[in-house]
């Protein structure tokens, strides 16, 4: 599997699971749409933020 | 693998049912287990129709979506994966009809979307526990609410 494979396979699913965690206790669709956009975008940017973080460690790590 | 996942998670959710069981409404019982029963559903019984049909199709299509990744092998109840079988248990209807229809299929060739599929899959069925409790979460509003008051 390649990185643009698992990184289109993460983005709908990181999609759905910002939209129903951020259900419970709202009534308004609209806000539940726009608060699990912005926890998508905010956790999305953590993830390839680490993951970007991680690789050149490890490269790092295995240039020791 | 098996036993430690069962000793652990059968008498959690067999304590946890019965704190369930003893201090809820019926309202409250029937929508969750509804709910758990199919994704969405149990906001029907609140008169969250809306609410209900968007997040019922968010969790089963994921659900699918994750099958298909797999080439729908990956619902079994405990022989192939244990720990997903956990999970599924929370997609009650969707999970119990997939692994009934998929019971006859083997993993015969090497799929590199087969984990990704576990994941879509297990991950759904456990959102299933978030959509139940939202429906609850109406249940209770309209169990408290004086009588000819509603939470809509």
């Amino acid at each position: 599997m390649t990185l643009w494979q698992s990184l289109f396979l993460f983005l709908p699913l990181c999609l759905v699971i910002s939209i129903i965690t951020c259900t419970p206790g709202r009534r308004d669709f609209r806000e539940i749409w726009k608060q699990g956009l912005r926890l998508f975008l905010v956790t999305t940017f953590w993830v390839v933020a680490a993951s970007i973080g991680i690789y050149f460690l490890m490269e790092w790590v295995l240039s020791l | 693998m098996q036993n430690p996942i069962l000793i652990i998670a059968v008498p959690l959710v067999l304590v946890m049912a019965l704190r369930f069981f003893t201090t809820t409404t019926a309202l409250e019982r029937r929508t969750v287990i509804l709910a758990w029963l199919i994704p969405g559903a149990g906001h029907f019984l609140v008169g969250q129709r809306k609410r209900g049909i968007i997040l019922g199709a968010l969790v089963i299509v994921t659900f699918l979506f994750g099958m298909f990744l797999s080439d729908f092998r990956n619902i079994s109840p405990f022989d192939r994966h244990p720990i997903w079988a956990v999970a599924h248990l929370f997609g009650g209807l969707v999970s119990m009809l997939a692994a009934f229809f998929t019971r006859h299929l083997y993993i015969e060739e090497m799929n590199p979307f087969y984990d990704v599929g576990c994941l879509y899959s297990g991950v759904a069925a456990l959102l299933n526990i978030i959509v139940a409790v939202d429906a609850y979460d109406f249940a209770h509003e309209r169990s408290e609410a004086p009588a000819g008051e509603t939470a809509e």
